[in-house]
């Protein structure tokens, strides 16, 4: 039943050949100066090359689904709550007030809701860099990776492993949740939030013990390999940066530049244009 | 003296272990010598100790599991207790049991890398080991591949190249066979055969299975019985002596019915080789034996419960998994479906529950005449049980009372039905007593019978049940078949078995259906099905060691031998 799981999935697109290090530097430098800015051209900038390589690295719906709907549910709640707790935060931060509906503190301002859109914007870019990040990279190349940019191989090993077991997990959770609902726990959505919730429990308790089952034995297995024998280690996949691997970071630190210049020309991370 | 010509490689002198947590020493007195180059089996049932000796050769005692140790250990002469798990590992190298953990790499080149790429070797030196390594033990053009894309065989070949590369002498395989097919694990044993011979490695094989691994060349087998070594012998003394069935394990089918026909076993050549087993009049007595058992009974034929008509479906839109797939259980008939791994097994069991939706299935489903598309997981249950194979995905209430009510509970039974309708079946399977206890508290064996009531408590017409003997020792496996079958007969029960023991589908189906890359290769009674080696090798499936026996001294088997042989084990048993 390896269908639909969410994490890694090999293939062929220039994305997947991109090694493990390219793609964690790519994506904690993009992510990191994203949300950094709040220049809506620049967040829109980033949105369309996120989106593009999600095009590229043919990643499918299916396999996304669930978490898009779960980032789009919080990202919502979030925009919501932004607005209960600093209706106002928008004029505060670009110094004038343009109401559009109603009055008061709870007034709906066009800075307000320019403010929202740059938030929305961020989980625009981040959202599928991160999806791109998660389905294209092999779990030990990542660890390889992290390796390269300075974090302690068991670290980073740990880190691999962790998302190794995402799909096992998942499969395990399914199993579970089946046979609890053939014993009689409704899971199916006529029945209370309540209800589904308790229902998760129980299968949480057989999913943790045979976990931290899995993690014994894994830690064993390595154990008897003599993981952790000396400070460094060797990695079978160790990749060396292609020609595809330089024009990636060439492109990632032109978007920085760009953003730099940005800073620089508006004098402040924030672009307002209509003072 | 000393004897020059044969040292020992591996020797524990007067070993005792206490795991920290225990009040009772597991491992009592262990005295035990391993020649270089031998190959010997640690056998003994459930809770013998053998793991515990297992994890003491490979170094995991006392480093990963703490506790008290007496006694020596040596390699090569030299004193081991305080060696730390490392070094160890450099020379015994350790197979554990559960391979999917083992597997430590995304896929199999970086697994068997593993030990080298923590050992700081440079990337030439490792490639060609791996390579080499690979391709003695055929995974030559398998490197690239992910664990979820190999077979348990191959799992296993990946995870002893992963050890092997460190070219330590000798080879440590916790119970191998425990997640092989029967055609999987004779290739494997036939590997190992190859590996003593061409590599002069020193196999210590850890495995209850011992009626699967006699015929092999082994030099001695090594009996454990509640933490003490009982025997240390060749084989043939262990099978002529009747060692197996006192200790709880099973002897070889054929061997079995030498002892029937009441054969005296000193008398015969080859006794481990069923092809080859010679004797004077060996088969003028078998067969006299043959012919004063029973007649087969007929079984009556029952009108059909369950009809799958036409079914399809697909994971993959490409690839059709089932094409217009017929298929159908009669009432109170015991089926078995057996065939390779992947060949749509869980698939067929998960489309008749309910476990997969609906909407990529075609075809018609009916039960009794009602059309099983329209019920949910639950009504579904409520006809149609299904037990999976690890019991520990079941169990998720506090105790096994509470375990066995949570069906009813959740459908709003009253409590005074539920005592009546739970406290018979616990009575049943032997948990009466152990009702307050928490369901961890169990053993793997009461655990499994526990999650078989827990889902008949609904009372079912039909019970599916998912591999219910793997991983078990000969003594719990035939308990928990006889529990099985008494339920068939008290219930009326349809029982539909997924299995890869052909020994088991002998004695206890009336039917078998052989299912191969979604298609029904078969659909006949299991003595049949063991006439067609064809079907056999497609299906991944060996036959069993009678059948063998009996093909090459020109008999032919039927099913009343295994019954008959089985109802003989079992009666030695208690």
């Amino acid at each position: 039943m390896n269908h639909n799981i969410f994490g890694f999935h090999p293939g062929t697109t220039p994305i997947h050949q991109l090694t493990g290090t390219t793609k964690l530097i790519i994506f904690l430098s993009l992510t990191i100066f994203g949300s950094l800015s709040f220049d809506l051209r620049y967040l829109l900038l980033l949105s369309v090359v996120a989106i593009g390589a999600l095009f590229v690295a043919k990643i499918k719906w299916t396999d996304v689904r669930v978490l898009v709907w779960l980032v789009i549910v919080f990202a919502i709640l979030n925009l919501i709550l932004i607005y209960v707790f600093a209706p106002q935060y928008g004029t505060h931060l670009f110094g004038s007030k343009t109401v559009l509906l109603g009055s008061g503190a709870y007034a709906l301002t066009f800075e307000q809701l320019y403010y929202e859109i740059i938030v929305f914007t961020k989980y625009l870019f981040a959202l599928p860099l991160a999806l791109i990040f998660l389905m294209t990279t092999n779990p030990s190349e990542f660890s390889a990776g992290l390796n390269k940019i300075g974090i302690s191989y068991r670290v980073a090993y740990a880190v691999a492993l962790a998302l190794r077991y995402i799909p096992d997990i998942q499969v395990e959770y399914q199993t579970i949740s089946k046979v609890q609902q053939a014993r009689g726990y409704d899971m199916s959505k006529n029945t209370s939030l309540w209800h589904r919730l308790k229902g998760a429990v129980g299968i949480m308790m057989p999913l943790m013990f045979t976990s931290l089952e899995q993690i014994d034995s894994v830690s064993r297995a390595m154990d008897l390999r003599r993981f952790g024998k000396r400070k460094r280690r060797t990695w079978y996949y160790a990749q060396k940066f292609k020609t595809l691997d330089w024009w990636a970071i060439a492109l990632t630190s032109l978007l920085i530049g760009i953003e730099l210049v940005l800073l620089l020309t508006n004098g402040s991370r924030f672009w307002y244009p209509f003072k | 003296m000393e004897n020059e010509t044969s040292r020992a490689i591996l020797k524990l002198d007067n070993v005792t272990f206490k795991y920290e947590a225990q009040k009772e020493p597991t491992l009592k007195n262990i005295n035990l010598e391993v020649q270089a180059g031998e190959f010997i089996v640690i056998a003994g049932a459930s809770g013998s100790g053998k793991s515990t000796l297992g994890r003491l050769i490979s170094g995991l005692i006392p480093e990963a599991f703490p506790g008290t140790l007496t006694g020596e250990l040596y390699f090569d002469g030299q004193r081991i207790n305080d060696e730390s798990i490392f070094k160890r590992s450099q020379k015994i190298g350790t197979v554990l049991q559960d391979v999917n953990a083992q597997f430590v790499g995304l896929s199999v080149a970086e697994d068997i890398a593993f030990a080298l790429e923590n050992d700081e070797v440079g990337e030439t030196d490792m490639h060609a080991a791996v390579a080499a390594w690979a391709s003695r033990l055929d995974l030559g053009d398998k490197l690239q591949l992910a664990p979820q894309q190999l077979s348990g065989g191959q799992k296993q070949r990946t995870a002893m190249a992963g050890v092997l590369i460190d070219e330590s002498p000798v080879l440590l395989l916790d119970e191998p066979l425990a997640s092989l097919d029967e055609a999987s694990g004779q290739e494997m044993l036939g590997l190992l055969e190859r590996l003593r011979t061409e590599q002069g490695i020193t196999i210590i094989l850890i495995e209850h299975r011992l009626a699967d691994v006699l015929q092999y060349k082994i030099d001695r087998v090594v009996l454990l019985d509640e933490g003490e070594i009982v025997q240390d012998a060749p084989p043939v003394e262990i099978l002529q002596e009747a060692r197996l069935p006192q200790y709880g394990l099973a002897e070889p089918l054929y061997v079995q019915l030498l002892r029937a026909a009441n054969i005296e076993l000193r008398e015969l050549s080859q006794l481990t080789q069923p092809q080859t087993v010679l004797g004077p009049q060996l088969q003028q007595q078998i067969e006299e034996y043959l012919a004063q058992l029973p007649n087969h009974e007929t079984t009556q034929i029952t009108e059909p419960l369950l009809t799958v008509t036409d079914l399809s479906f697909s994971y993959d839109q490409n690839q059709p998994l089932f094409d217009h797939l017929n298929f159908s259980l009669r009432k109170s008939e015991i089926v078995t479906l057996v065939g390779k791994n992947g060949s749509g097994k869980s698939t067929l069991i998960n489309i008749l529950t309910g476990f997969i939706e609906n909407k990529n299935v075609g075809g018609t489903l009916t039960l009794a005449e009602t059309d099983l598309r329209t019920l949910s997981i639950k009504e579904r249950a409520e006809r149609m049980g299904y037990v999976i194979q690890d019991p520990n995905l079941m169990l998720t209430q506090p105790t096994v009372f509470d375990e066995v009510a949570s069906g009813l509970r959740l459908r709003n039974v009253s409590d005074s039905e539920i005592a009546e309708r739970v406290v018979p079946l616990l009575e049943l399977a032997g948990l009466y007593s152990m009702r307050n206890w928490p369901t961890d508290s169990l053993s793997y064996g009461q655990k499994k019978r526990l999650s078989i009531i827990t889902i008949l408590v609904l009372n079912p017409d039909i019970l599916i049940l998912d591999e219910p003997t793997a991983g078990q020792d000969a003594e719990n496996a035939n308990r928990l078949m006889d529990f099985v079958r008494d339920l068939q007969q008290s219930y009326g029960l349809t029982i539909l078995l997924v299995t890869h023991d052909l020994g088991l589908m002998s004695y206890i189906a009336d039917r078998t259906v052989v299912l191969v890359d979604g298609q029904i290769m078969a659909d006949t009674d299991p003595i049949r099905l063991l006439q067609q080696p064809d079907v056999l090798t497609h299906a991944h499936l060996a036959p069993t060691s009678l059948d063998v026996f009996l093909t090459s001294h020109h008999m032919v088997a039927n099913q009343q031998v295994y019954r008959e042989l089985h109802k003989r084990e079992v009666a030695h048993e208690s």
